[in-house]
């Protein structure tokens, strides 16, 4: 509504107010009272009972089908991930709020600012991650496609706002989630009526649109800002029971919901380039399926990119232990993870652990201004006063959310416009459109409403009957908007200067809204006070400052942990670990702690200065720790409790135990090592990373300190020497353990295995022995040791590992390949004759070829041990030699190299099929080997299960039984007193066995025992089996089965990997729903780190092989109905499908019924069509959909129909040609074709004339170029048209072009532009089409016809009869051609006169005289009909008369007879 | 997007470049192979292999093929699975079954069914021959896939090299996904079936080698019936040749396959005694008996690429020793699919103590990659 209209309103004259009670109202009701309707069902049921049995069955049986869903299989994981619950909804409904409620409610703790999604436990056995949804289509878009559940927020005292469909329209997509509607704003109804009917009319129209019956919570009000608890917790509660259908995307496609980011780039790096590529981790609960590392991921608004690693992390939000009874949460146990919003407390990474500060902006100074040291502080004061004026204009734009193209200038200047002017301007040109052109006679329409607060809202007007009845009564309804323009009004009258003082009162009040620290102020402050002090010093203030303030804030890391204490953390930590400040993306500072020695750490300050601060501040640190250092010593017992969070606490158990009991259990664990070692030697460069971040690398002899380096120096070779001897202990216990010589190969290796995880373990052990600070000195020194350790046992680590690799490889090779060579270090072969080697050539080889296929180990380094070995080719170069050295003796080693050069000739150009063509098979006719196989064979012995024979002993024993004891039947199904009755069911072959062997006789007893139980279960099997599903005729219904077969395959699904560690699991079947991952990825355009915003969701979607790649992709779509204009082909089109939003240039086709696809201009208003674009490969029946910018965003929704690397989109094309020469039925054709080529190229197709005569091209002329002969069903004429109907092939432009929404920076989030349609560049640039000149309107004159005179031949008019023959008259001169003009004198003239007075006279006397006589002559009529009818009646008299008399006469006559 | 260079998989050498190529056109990952024959007399790709990447040129919408001019370097780009009908003349260094065992691989996943006319060797020395992948593939295809007998696969002309202008008529419906199975047992040979066939020799050589086998195999099992097949006039080829084909089946319906035949008619050497040939492919039939598991060794591989390809759900199967080539397959699922399978022995046959049931078995485990056939058209 504009302002001006509501000035007129005021001048309005008082309006009618209709009675509500009184005689008048009663009058009023009794007129028109309500009549219930009844429906025809109702009002007739016998009309509507069934007349047949068999249509009734049938009716019950299509119910029972419609109810039959596709069985899915349940592909959850046993913890699932935690439920995505998207709170969506205009701006200014609540979402905040309710976010803001449902967590005090779930956590019983606020949080003061929320940034991106917040995980919380929400029960035993579901966590909730909540994630508010801002209006931009994108953010909106990208929800849809990962909520689990939606809350759509709507403003009661509102109504439906456009959003709300949008949302719905992309939900119904990007396959449907669970949508639960929320009213709020009722309080603002006052009336209970007008809201009981608001609620009625909302929740109708929300049926329709999401399904009947779908829920609508109420929110009644607010109370001190906050909604109603109980209702709060009721939401709450439907929250956690709801069950979710799965989604085929989704139960296909992995994804991350990303909750935290760290930019990993090097800070040198960005220094020297701000624009360079970042390297990201990301960090989130996987969801879907399993994420597989080598998959493409996509980020929506991003782009596609490769991981470059995955690492598992413990789950910052764990579920309850299931141990406990309680159904209840547990305080302790309601934990609540944000790390975008700053909670999380200490976050543990593989490399680093964060604490959180909570973003306090000093630091964030501080930073910046470590790269520019020289900077006063004055700059510095300035630049905070600058971004503030940016938060400002931000601040000022959110407050125009609603309105999506309004820049930031722009909300400015019409602030400005609003202050100076006091009056608003409405300067949205489209906005002003809407309200003039609403309602075209369409279903729905968009109503721009502008508030109190300058937003403006998108009404949805509904023109059902109903609710335009309400609209169109009295002004109940429109009470509400009444109020809000009444407050307008006021705004409006109310004077600028009030306006005036708001806007200052806005910019007094506001808070950056990373402000949320009270300890932000006073830092401020004290910086500012500092401001003559150099740099440095106030640096080094404002950072003890820092370390006081953390001293004194408790930050409490989980709720209902111990409160720690920071101060304490440090000082414990002083000489171990360094802190460092990261700006993170949001500008939140972080102090991330690395863990480092001192030393190391002192060198590092002394070379680089751009850590100078930080070093200084450790420095500090450590000074004060060396002051307190029996104190922190002591408190540090304590200390390692308090600061630990759940999740570590089984790992800090682990480590307790003697390192001792760690080498003596490793070595059992052989399948874990290679991933284990290998993300530990991951983490270790990390930390020497991260260590080394001024670019140096740090030696272990370049200690300063030469006690410690002492001290090291002893540990190194105490810890050398113990790693040895567990070695050598543990390879020892291997030897001993086994006893088949021919496995020593891999026994070997095995040690070697071992050895390495001794090292590995060592490792592990001192990274654990740094992140849970150590209780003692010693311990800590010990610890340190061992990371400097690690570097060099990590290379000898990895040497080994490669040799060992290569050497097992190679060996396995051998074996794979049955080369006939035995393993080489084999002694005995040697001592072999010559001949008996020859002679168990194959037998050997088969046998060794068997027997490498039998263990797990084995099995999997013969397939994958390559693999490693493969990856450090670079190493085993090196390694050879040793190799080679170890064998010993020329013959060997010739012998080896031959082989490897056969292996490696093999594995690159051997001969590629599956046959072995080097296997010669064994001689199965020698003695006994037959044997070996017998059993494969159905004549061979069979399992206890399914012998025949057994079974049918089995009977026998079971008659015998019932022979002799059939009254102690229930003794064989207990089968506990059978055994107390001695030998009472003998049987005769017991009783031929002899009775003197007692012990026999029980085991046969416990045998028969044994089979009969095994009997009982199988028939009990086939009788729950033939009882199940023997109802209706003994076989299943085919929707069971498939039921049956998908709840065994997701039985089978949970249980294949149970029992396998999750290190190795993750291998086999990638990281699965609900773990907590870390995912880091290369070359990540630095704009998503630059412009981060958390409120944006950050989603990596994980595509499948394939969808990587583009095509065309060919879809069926509909134009929206509410979208107003229809959509063009090639003009550009924002389309959202699978993870991607994409631009691209669709074409649009019809697909005919010869499955031909006729281009089309424009899309059809209601029907579907095809869609072609260039696009990203994406699986058939995945939802599209279609974004234009328009009042409704929705263009269109579709879904993909085919995929290909070609397409075939026609244009009919008429080729014109005129004849040339017509014989009778054939005619020359020119003008058609340029050449005879052409021509040869359309041979025999078909033609045709204007005039419908049909015909056929034939051949090629040769004088006048391109034409041709051409025969014809008729003869055609020379004014003829001929056309020739051809299709054309279009291409589809192969235009793609991501939509990269999240680079852009925030303000600017949602104008992200692509390429412009033809349509919009024209308005822009004013160019208007030229019309093609003969398409113009012209008058048209048309020249009057001129035929030619009619012409027929003599010889015809001979024919003709006289009549019809022209007649030939030579035209005589007549009279009238010599008429003259007669000039009559006066008398002449007098005489006619008088002549013609006298004419007259005597006509008009004649005519009298007719008239009269015609009078009379009637009238005479009249008298003669009268007379006549007189007549006829006296006559009829008469004749009564005599007939009565003749009859009288005749009756006498014969009574006479009679009596006579 | 990604370009395609990032996404490129590389190997080396001439080896297994059915199973890079199968895998490329099934995962839509460019190849690019190196170091082919580089060292060898006759560097490059051999005649084989370019007729079969023609094959797959012709069976794809949009490859990118491209061999430098030694040929000793490939780059494959795949294009989209058309499939329809093909005729092909494959080159006579290998035989039909080495075509088509990569049409066999991809033909489920194509956009309209495959009928292909295969023209070449349908018996040859290196390539198993056509009733065997009759016998082994075809019934895992169908354990796949839920098309029951729409696979065709006929021998319309047998013949063997030297001049082999055999014809085989293969016909495949299409899919739109793989579902997971679980097969774990492998029952007990119930029966062996075999073809002893004789192309323009004598039809009696046909009886001595089907005696020889039968010699043999009657130790094992009663059930043993081989089928002389003598083809002439238009039914064969124009080169001599004779072999012996042996199908063992088991109660759970599993074959397998052991073969041997002559080699291509050679002055220098005589021909091959027929009863050797029938008792070596008895040997070989027991030694793949042996060598149990649910499949014949020759078609492990398809069973690896159907369990890898099917629904994220968990495939089970148990199979004999696994061969090497399947062992490279194996790999090569890594490279492309970054899938790994679980390898476990297999002792639920072995748990009856005292039965002797051949070479220890391994059971194969894994999770699919959800793959669906892209190329099919919904309507």
């Amino acid at each position: 509504m504009k302002m001006a209209d509501v000035t007129a309103d005021l001048d309005k004259k008082k309006s009618h107010r209709e009675r509500h009670s009184g005689r008048k109202a009663d009058k009023k009701k009794s007129k028109n009272q309500h009549v219930q309707e009844l429906t025809a069902k109702q009002r007739n049921p016998k009309a509507f009972t069934f007349n047949s049995v068999v249509k009734a069955e049938r009716k019950t049986q299509d119910i029972e089908t419609k109810k039959q869903h596709i069985p899915l299989i349940d592909r959850t994981p046993l913890e699932p991930p935690p439920v995505i619950v998207a709170i969506v909804g205009p701006p200014k409904v609540g979402k905040s709020t309710l976010i803001n409620c449902l967590i005090k409610n779930f956590a019983k703790q606020p949080l003061t600012s929320i940034k991106g999604p917040v995980t919380i436990v929400s029960g035993k056995k579901r966590r909730l991650t909540l994630i508010e949804c801002n209006n931009d289509i994108n953010c909106m878009i990208d929800v849809a496609k990962v909520a689990d559940l939606v809350l759509l927020l709507v403003d009661a005292s509102f109504g439906f706002e456009m959003e709300i469909f949008e949302f719905l329209n992309i939900c119904q997509v990007h396959g449907m989630p669970r949508i639960m509607g929320v009213l709020t704003h009722l309080d603002a109804l006052r009336h209970n009526k007008a809201l009981k009917r608001k609620k009625r009319q909302l929740k109708h129209r929300f049926w329709t649109e999401v399904y009947p019956g779908a829920k609508l919570f109420y929110l009644s009000g607010q109370i001190h800002g906050e909604y109603m608890r109980n209702e709060i917790k009721n939401l709450g509660r439907f929250i956690s029971v709801m069950k979710f259908r799965p989604l085929t995307w989704r139960t296909s496609h992995p994804y991350i919901l990303a909750d935290r980011m760290e930019d990993l780039t090097p800070p040198d790096l960005i220094r020297q380039n701000p624009k360079v590529d970042r390297k990201v981790s990301l960090y989130g609960y996987v969801r879907g399926v399993p994420l597989n590392k080598i998959n493409t991921v996509h980020i929506p608004g991003c782009g596609d990119f490769r991981i470059s690693d995955v690492s598992m992390l413990p789950d910052p939000c764990p579920l309850p232990d299931k141990t406990g009874k309680r159904r209840s949460l547990v305080e302790k146990d309601r934990y609540i993870y944000a790390p975008f919003s700053g909670v999380g407390g200490i976050v543990y990474d593989k490399d680093a652990v964060y604490v959180e500060l909570g973003g306090s902006h000093s630091h964030k100074e501080e930073v910046k201004e470590q790269n520019e040291v020289e900077n006063s502080l004055v700059t510095s004061l300035l630049d905070t006063q600058e971004t503030l004026d940016v938060q400002m204009a931000r601040s000022q734009m959110k407050m125009f959310s609603g309105s999506a193209p309004i820049s930031a200038e722009e909300g400015i200047r019409r602030r400005e416009d609003m202050d100076a002017d006091g009056k608003v301007l409405m300067e949205d040109p489209d906005v002003e459109g809407e309200n003039s052109g609403e309602d075209r006679g369409i279903k729905i329409g968009e109503k721009l409403i502008m508030d109190v607060d300058g937003r403006v809202r998108r009404m949805v007007l509904f023109q059902e009957p109903d609710v335009e009845g309400e609209n169109s009564g009295e002004d109940e309804e429109e009470y509400e908007e009444d109020e809000s323009s009444e407050e307008e009004e006021s705004n409006v009258t109310s004077d600028k200067k009030k306006a005036l003082k708001k806007n200052g009162d806005d910019r007094l009040t506001f808070k950056p809204p990373w402000a949320n620290v009270n300890g932000d102020d006073e830092e401020e402050n004290k910086v500012q006070t500092n401001g003559e002090n150099s740099l440095k010093t106030s640096l080094q203030d404002s950072q003890v400052n820092l370390d006081d303030q953390m001293a004194r804030s408790e930050t409490k890391i989980v709720s209902g942990s111990d409160p720690i204490s920071a101060g304490k953390f440090n000082k414990e930590r002083g000489n171990t670990i360094r802190e460092e400040l990261v700006m993170d993306v949001d500008g939140r500072v972080r102090r991330m702690v690395l863990f480092q020695e001192p030393d190391v750490e002192g060198e590092n300050s002394g070379e680089d200065e751009e850590e100078y601060e930080e070093d200084e501040s450790s420095e500090e640190e450590e000074n004060n720790v060396t002051s307190d250092k029996k104190k922190a010593l002591k408190e540090k017992g304590d200390a390692r409790l308090t600061f630990k969070p759940p999740w570590l606490k089984n790992k800090e158990a682990t480590d307790d135990d003697d390192s001792e009991d760690e080498v003596k259990k490793l070595p059992s664990k052989d399948s874990k090592k290679p991933s284990r070692s290998m993300g530990i030697r991951d983490a270790e460069r990390k930390l020497l990373k991260e260590m080394g971040v001024s670019d140096e690398k740090i030696e272990p002899n370049n200690f300063d300190d030469s006690d410690e380096d002492e001290a090291m120096e002893r540990a190194a070779s105490d810890e050398g020497d113990s790693s040895d001897e567990s070695d050598e202990g543990s390879s020892d216990e291997e030897v001993s353990g086994s006893d088949n010589e021919s496995d020593r190969e891999s026994r070997q290796k095995v040690g070697w295995k071992s050895k390495k995880q001794d090292r590995t373990a060592e490792i592990e052990k001192s990274v654990d022995g740094y992140r849970t600070v150590s209780s003692n000195k010693d311990k800590d020194i010990h610890g340190k040791v061992c990371d400097t350790l690690a570097q060099l046992e990590e290379m000898e680590c990895s040497q080994d590992d490669s040799e060992m690799n290569s050497e097992v490889s190679s060996n396995e090779e051998d074996e794979a390949m049955k080369e006939e060579d035995e393993d080489s270090d084999e002694d005995e072969d040697m001592e072999e004759s010559a001949t008996r080697w020859k002679e168990d050539l194959a037998k050997k080889a088969s046998n060794a070829f068997y027997e490498h296929q039998n263990s797990i180990s084995k099995l999997r380094s013969l397939v994958y041990g390559n693999l490693s070995a493969r990856l450090r080719k670079e190493e085993s170069d090196g390694s050879e030699k040793e190799a080679e050295e170890e064998v010993g003796g020329l013959f060997h080693i010739v012998r080896q190299k031959q082989h490897k050069k056969a292996e490696e000739k093999f594995a690159l150009d051997g001969i590629d099929t599956v046959i072995n063509l080097n296997q010669k098979p064994q001689n199965w006719l020698e003695e006994g080997k037959i044997g070996s196989i017998l059993d494969c064979f159905v004549t061979g012995k069979w399992g206890e299960s399914e012998n025949a024979e057994d079974l049918l002993k089995l009977d026998d024993l079971k008659e015998s039984d019932d022979e002799s004891v059939y009254g102690d039947f229930e003794d064989l199904e207990t089968g506990e007193k059978h055994s107390a009755k001695p030998s009472k069911g003998d049987t005769e072959k017991e009783l031929e066995e002899g009775e003197d062997n007692v012990k026999e006789e029980k085991n046969i007893k416990n045998e028969r025992e044994h089979l009969a139980e095994k009997k009982r279960k199988l028939k009990e099997k086939f009788n729950a089996e033939y009882d199940e599903f023997g109802r209706g005729g003994g076989d299943k219904s085919f929707y069971e089965e498939l039921k049956q077969e998908a709840d065994m395959q997701s039985k089978i699904n949970k249980s294949a990997f149970e029992d396998l560690d999750d290190s190795e699991r993750v291998l086999l079947e990638g990281y699965r729903p609900g773990m907590y991952l870390r995912v880091e990825m290369d070359s990540i355009p630095c704009e998503l780190v630059t412009n981060f915003d958390p409120t944006y969701p950050l989603i990596i979607g994980g595509l499948l092989p394939g969808e990587e790649n583009v095509g065309y992709v060919q879809v069926r779509l509909k134009k929206h109905r509410w979208y107003k204009k229809i959509l063009k082909t090639r003009d550009p089109l924002l389309l959202s499908l699978g993870w991607r939003r994409f631009q691209t240039l669709p074409l649009y086709s019809k697909l005919e019924d010869n499955l031909r696809n006729r281009l089309l201009k424009y899309t059809p208003e209601h029907v579907h069509c095809m869609a072609h674009f260039w696009g990203p490969i994406t699986p058939q029946t995945t939802g599209l959909l279609a974004i234009q910018d328009a009042d409704f965003r929705i263009a269109a929704t579709g879904s993909v129909v085919e995929l290909d690397k070609s397409t075939c989109i026609v244009k009919k094309l008429k080729l014109i040609g005129t004849p040339l020469k017509i014989y009778k039925k054939t005619a020359f054709v020119q003008g058609m074709f340029n050449s005879s080529l052409e021509v040869a190229r359309f041979e025999g197709a078909k033609i045709k004339t204007v005039s419908g005569i049909r015909g056929q091209i034939k051949k090629a002329l040769s004088k006048p170029e391109g034409a041709f002969r051409a025969t014809f069903e008729d003869k055609i004429q020379l004014s003829d048209i001929v056309f020739c109907r051809t299709w054309y092939k279009v291409d589809v432009p192969q235009f793609y072009n991501p939509v990269t929404s999240l680079l852009l920076p925030p303000e600017l989030k949602n104008s992200w532009r692509g390429m412009k349609t033809v349509g919009q560049l024209k308005r822009e640039r004013g160019i208007k089409a030229l019309p093609q000149n003969d398409s113009l309107y012209t008058p048209i004159v048309r020249e009057p016809k001129v035929f030619r005179p009619l012409v027929i031949p003599k010889s015809l008019q001979k024919e003709l009869p006289y009549k019809t023959k022209p007649k030939i008259r030579t035209k005589q001169p007549g009279i009238q051609d010599k008429r003259i003009a007669v000039v009559r004198d006066p008398h002449e003239q007098k005489v006619a006169a008088l002549m013609k007075r006298i004419k007259a006279t005597y006509v008009h006397k004649q005519n009298k005289l007719k008239a009269d006589m015609r009078k009379r002559m009637t009238e005479h009529q009249k008298l003669m009909k009268l007379e006549e009818e007189r007549r006829t009646r006296n006559e009829k008299r008469v004749r009564k008369q005599i007939c009565r008399s003749k009859s009288k006469r005749s009756d006498s006559k014969s009574v006479g007879k009679r009596k006579t | 997007m990604t370009d395609s260079s990032g996404n490129e998989v590389k190997f080396e050498g001439s080896n297994f470049l059915r199973q890079r190529l199968i895998l490329s056109l099934l995962s839509g990952k460019p190849i690019k192979v190196t170091r082919i024959r580089c060292s060898e007399d006759t560097p490059g790709l051999n005649e084989a292999e370019v007729s079969l990447i023609r094959l797959i040129d012709k069976i794809t919408n949009g490859s990118i093929i491209s061999v430098n001019e030694t040929g000793t370097e490939l780059e494959f780009q795949p294009g989209l699975l058309v499939g329809g009908n093909v005729s092909h003349k494959c080159c006579n260094i290998r035989g039909i079954g080495y075509y088509l065992e990569v049409l066999l691989n991809v033909a489920p996943f194509c956009k309209v069914p495959i009928n292909a006319t295969l023209r070449g060797a349908t018996n040859h020395t290196m390539d198993p021959s056509i009733e065997i992948m009759k016998a082994t593939a075809i019934p895992v295809l169908n354990n796949f896939f839920l098309f029951d007998k729409d696979v065709e696969l006929k021998v319309v002309k047998r013949a063997m090299n030297p001049n082999a202008d055999g014809e085989v008529l293969f016909k495949c419906p299409i899919s739109r996904k793989i579902k997971a199975v679980q097969v774990l047992k492998q029952g007990k040979v119930k029966r062996i079936r075999g073809i002893a066939h004789t192309t323009k020799v004598s039809p009696a050589l046909g009886h001595r080698m089907c005696f020889a086998a039968k010699a043999v195999l009657m130790k094992c099992i009663p059930d043993v019936y081989i089928n002389v097949d003598h083809s002439k006039g238009v039914k064969t080829g124009s080169s001599p040749g004779y072999g012996i084909i042996l199908i063992a089946e088991t109660t759970e319906g599993i074959s397998y396959v052991a073969e041997t035949m002559s080699y291509p008619v050679n002055p220098d050497l005589p021909p091959p005694i027929p009863e050797e040939l029938g008792q070596e492919a008895a040997f070989k039939l027991l030694e793949e008996i042996n060598s149990g598991g649910c499949v014949s060794s020759c078609s492990q591989s398809l069973v690896f690429l159907l369990m890898a390809l099917g629904e994220k759900d968990v495939s089970k199967y148990v199979t004999g020793p696994l061969t090497p080539y399947s062992i490279q397959f194996l790999r090569h699922l890594v490279d492309f699919f970054g899938l790994k399978f679980h390898l476990q022995p297999d002792t639920t046959e072995t748990e009856d103590i005292g039965h002797e049931f051949g070479a220890p078995k391994v059971r194969l485990t894994c999770v699919g990659v959800g793959i669906k056939n892209l190329n099919k058209r919904v309507l």
